[in-house]
């Protein structure tokens, strides 16, 4: 598989970024059968504050980049737990800009190559009245971290853990 | 200390009953007195004796200071006005600025998660509940700790998902930009950001505490975008509190925001330049007794008055009854000034291409305005007839050109010029942002002194002939600080003289209403630094402004800096010989073709003219070259001093294009072999080159704020700069961005 995406020469973390990224379209890709050829990429679309987004040229998946001080150590048994009584305030947020019936569906966290990965897949209804699939992605190694968002308003995001092992 | 125990003293005998009241021993402060549960009485009489002692609230002009009557009407937050005036100005300003609203809200969301993390329940408890979020603040640090990293970064995705569906829902509501943040959102962040922003001010400015309801809303609409854009202080202000503020308010956005405020409501700073005065031309030397001081200037208009003419004058624009009154005006002034009236009307058809003469500005303004320009249409919005004409060229060739033939009644140019500029309103503009064009009348006082009113017909009084006043018909009678105090009262001088070169500023205006808004500020502060004869001296605020506000190529302008600052360290006659040196090795030639080069890529011009629409460029560059000319002709004269004043007193790309023309004349002498002539030009141009570079290093290391600009396009990140921030307000959104990658950005007009 390969991906054509000029970003990700700029630096170390993006060309991490672009990794977990070929990780993420291996995830999305497998359940949806989708065909990834040389052709496809992400263009950015926008950038706010420290956050970049990016829209994939054919499909409809829109995926934003964010840096992160989380550490590898903070991926653990127990950060699972802190989510889950973190999402009550995290509803609220949601429901300030628009966003509503927020639901999370699974959670779990997978290692692979030294990097840890807390993966969260769940939906919620946007501003325009659309159900939006969403998969959220922290991940942190020894060295570096940083927060990924997926999300399509047309099709379900599942990812499949089994994925990132092959990576 | 004396004045405190004596006004405690006085209070106490004043005020029976101020045991009941208060019985500590200390003062009260303004502040402390506003949040006092007095009764009706007491509150008046307190209010009084505050007002009449606090040197804070001296400083507040009258109309604008606590009204003591009732304590409602002091109360900003108790007002109606709140939740509908100051939204109003508040959405006003966000409508100018998604982009940076939607950073802002981002930044809002990690600032609050970095502070409370688990303890959040709602932001919109945060936002709306004082208690609450103070007590955040306070207790951020365990918080933050207790909830850790992940915690933090899991919140914070709730700005990545802002980030993502904020550009969409702005996309959806293109009217409605605070529909994008969401419902739930905008009263709560809109409540948020006025208290907050009254808060800060409240911090910096004591003065503001002795405000009435009415000037507070005021001043918050209009010193609310120099605390939230850039949102430095207000992340300051979220983060670590009131205190926190410490820390930048030495800062110059904090400068910035107390000389704003002085600027709008103190009484020494206030003064609108309604009248003012300035020395006439020195013929002969006075004795010092002689010499009249300028007068006084006169007390400025009340705002609220300011705002009710106005507003007037906007609903009679939306009827024919606006061009009704403006003839009767003129009429009234035919009467009264018919002779002076006369001569700029005269003006308006001399300015109609019917000489050979006009025929060349006409030719220039093909150059510089292209048809279809917004600027092209401000000038048909002005009534200005686009023509085709004949012209033969100078190599005997007929050309056609198009012209624009200015209007020649001056009632309906007013009257074209007001409903274009009034309707500003409907966008968002504030009252005290508006420039309309405006007659100046002068008086003779004494044999050296000169007085001035700007008036703009309908909203201010005219003078009367009677007492010696007639009609303005030559610009140049009008000082920097004059024109700076004109402008920065909102009023646009409009003489015979400069009648074109004017109108091409109102309709810069007119196309760009953000121009406008910038302009206005930037000659209050303008005309504040003038007025201060030390800051003045080191001040060449105008002609940076020119180059400023022109275009930002920023790699032109880098190289352009590059070029003209390349020696450090020497003096100026061991200069000007390197320079002569360079000159008779064609080094010279090389590095001018550079800098003219760079400077034609930082104004967009394109071989014969610059393509950016800017006609009020054509005529100082005309009557520069004029200058040089007749000074390598060794001509001298009244009329060359003046030219040699406006010379020196325009902008860097005068000099290049000085130094291209002496270049030109250069060849010419070479190839007639006169060695006289050949000398003189070398040395103008030495003394041209040396004198731009020592301008160029003295703005490089000067410190004066308008200047700014080119000390940032020095600095290593440009985005981090005042003046890319300045930018931002006046380009717009995401031009900048791709400014900076290709190196094309350009406004599209530039004031003066």
């Amino acid at each position: 598989v390969r991906l054509t995406w000029d970003c990700i020469h700029r630096s170390k973390i993006l060309y991490f970024y672009y990794r977990c990224l070929v990780v993420i379209i291996l995830t999305i890709a497998t359940p949806l059968a989708w065909s990834l050829t040389p052709s496809t990429s992400f263009i950015k679309t926008s950038k706010l504050q420290d956050i970049t987004n990016f829209r994939h040229n054919k499909l409809d998946v829109d995926l934003s980049l964010m840096p992160s001080e989380i550490k590898y150590s903070d991926l653990n048994s127990n950060s699972l737990k802190d989510i889950d009584d973190l999402l009550e305030a995290k509803k609220e947020y949601g429901k300030m800009f628009g966003f509503y019936n927020w639901t999370l569906k699974n959670k779990k966290i997978v290692e692979a190559k030294a990097t840890k990965i807390l993966l969260l897949q769940g939906s919620y209804k946007n501003a325009q009245g659309r159900n939006v699939s969403f998969i959220e992605m922290y991940w942190a190694n020894q060295t570096q971290s940083g927060q990924i968002l997926i999300t399509s308003d047309t099709i379900e995001l599942k990812p499949d853990p089994h994925e990132f092992l092959v990576i | 200390m004396k004045f405190v125990l004596f006004f405690c003293f006085l209070i106490t005998l004043l005020i029976g009953k101020v045991n009941a009241i208060d019985n500590s021993s200390t003062c009260d402060t303004v502040s402390e007195f506003a949040n006092s549960n007095f009764s009706a009485v007491d509150y008046t009489k307190i209010c009084d004796r505050l007002l009449q002692s606090d040197p804070a609230c001296k400083k507040v002009q009258v109309q604008k200071r606590m009204k003591c009557g009732s304590r409602e009407e002091n109360e900003i937050l108790n007002s109606n006005n709140l939740s509908s005036k100051t939204f109003g100005c508040l959405k006003a300003f966000f409508w100018d600025s998604m982009a940076e609203l939607g950073e802002m809200v981002i930044k809002l969301i990690k600032t609050l998660v970095g502070l409370q993390v688990d303890s959040i329940k709602s932001m919109y408890k945060f936002l709306t509940d004082e208690t609450f979020r103070n007590k955040l603040i306070e207790n951020s640090g365990n918080a933050s700790a207790k909830a850790g990293r992940l915690g933090k970064a899991f919140l914070n995705s709730s700005a990545q998902y802002f980030a993502k569906e904020y550009p969409r829902n702005v996309a959806k509501y293109p009217f409605d930009p605070l529909q994008a943040l969401g419902k739930t959102l905008t009263e709560p962040l809109m409540t948020f950001m006025s208290s907050t922003i009254q808060s800060i001010i409240a911090e910096y400015v004591p003065q503001y505490q002795c405000m009435n309801g009415a000037a507070k809303l005021s001043t918050i609409c209009r010193l609310g975008g120099e605390i939230l854009m850039p949102p430095m202080i207000l992340f300051t202000y979220l983060k670590h509190g009131i205190k926190g503020l410490n820390s930048i308010s030495k800062s110059i956005q904090v400068t910035k925001l107390k000389n704003s405020f002085k600027v709008l409501n103190e009484v020494q700073d206030a003064k609108v330049a309604l009248k003012f005065s300035k020395p006439r031309i020195v013929i002969k030397t006075p004795d010092k007794k002689s010499v009249k001081s300028p007068k006084k200037l006169k007390a400025p208009k009340s705002l609220t008055m300011e705002e009710i003419k106005i507003n007037k004058i906007a609903a009679l624009a939306r009827t024919p009854e606006l061009d009704i009154q403006l003839d009767h005006f003129f009429e009234t002034l035919n009467t009264d000034f018919g002779k002076n009236l006369k001569l700029l009307e005269d003006y308006t058809l001399k300015e109609s291409y019917e000489t050979k003469d006009r025929f060349i500005i006409g030719n220039k303004l093909h150059e510089t305005i292209q048809p279809n320009t917004p600027i092209h249409d401000s000038y048909l919005k002005l009534g200005y007839k686009s023509e085709k004409v004949e012209v033969r060229v100078s190599n005997g060739d007929l050309q056609q050109f198009e012209v624009l033939r200015p209007p020649t009644n001056l009632s309906q140019i007013y009257g074209k010029a007001y409903r274009a500029l009034l309707g500003n309103l409907d966008k968002g503009v504030s009252h005290e942002d508006l420039i309309l064009p405006a007659l100046v009348f002068e008086k003779r006082e004494g044999d050296y002194e000169t007085v001035f009113q700007v008036v703009r017909p309908l909203l201010d009084d005219i003078p009367k002939a009677e007492n010696g006043w007639q009609i303005s018909s030559y610009n140049a009678t009008l000082s920097d600080i004059d024109f700076s105090k004109a402008l920065g009262s909102g009023r646009h001088p409009l003489v015979a003289q400069m009648y074109h070169h004017d109108l091409a500023h109102i309709a810069d205006d007119i196309t760009n209403p953000e121009i406008m808004v910038q302009k206005r500020r930037y000659y209050e502060r303008e005309a504040k630094l003038l007025s201060v004869p030390s800051i003045h001296a080191d001040s060449n605020a105008g002609q940076y402004l020119n180059e400023f506000l022109i275009t930002l190529n920023l790699k032109s302008k880098k190289d352009i800096i590059r070029l003209l600052n390349p020696v450090k360290n020497v003096d100026n006659a061991t200069r000007k010989q390197q320079l002569l040196h360079d000159i008779d090795k064609g080094d010279f030639h090389k590095r001018l073709e550079e800098i003219s080069s760079n400077f034609h890529k930082l104004f967009s011009c394109n071989g014969g003219g610059c393509l950016d629409g800017r006609a009020l460029f054509v005529f100082p560059y005309q009557e520069m070259n004029f200058a040089v000319s007749m000074k390598i002709m060794g001509l001298k004269g009244e009329t060359i001093n003046s030219l040699e004043h406006y010379l020196a007193n325009n902008s860097f790309w005068g000099y290049v294009k000085q130094m291209d023309n002496l270049s030109v004349h250069l060849k010419e002498a070479v190839a007639k072999g006169n060695s006289a002539e050949i000398k003189n030009i070398k040395t103008a141009l030495a003394e041209s080159m040396l004198e731009l570079e020592q301008r160029t290093s003295a703005a490089l290391s000067n410190n004066v704020d308008s200047i700014q600009i080119w000390k940032d396009v020095n600095s290593d990140d440009f985005s981090k700069t005042q003046s890319y921030q300045f930018f931002r307000e006046v380009s717009k959104p995401g031009d900048l961005e791709s400014a900076f990658l290709d190196g094309t950005f350009r406004t599209e007009v530039g004031p003066h």
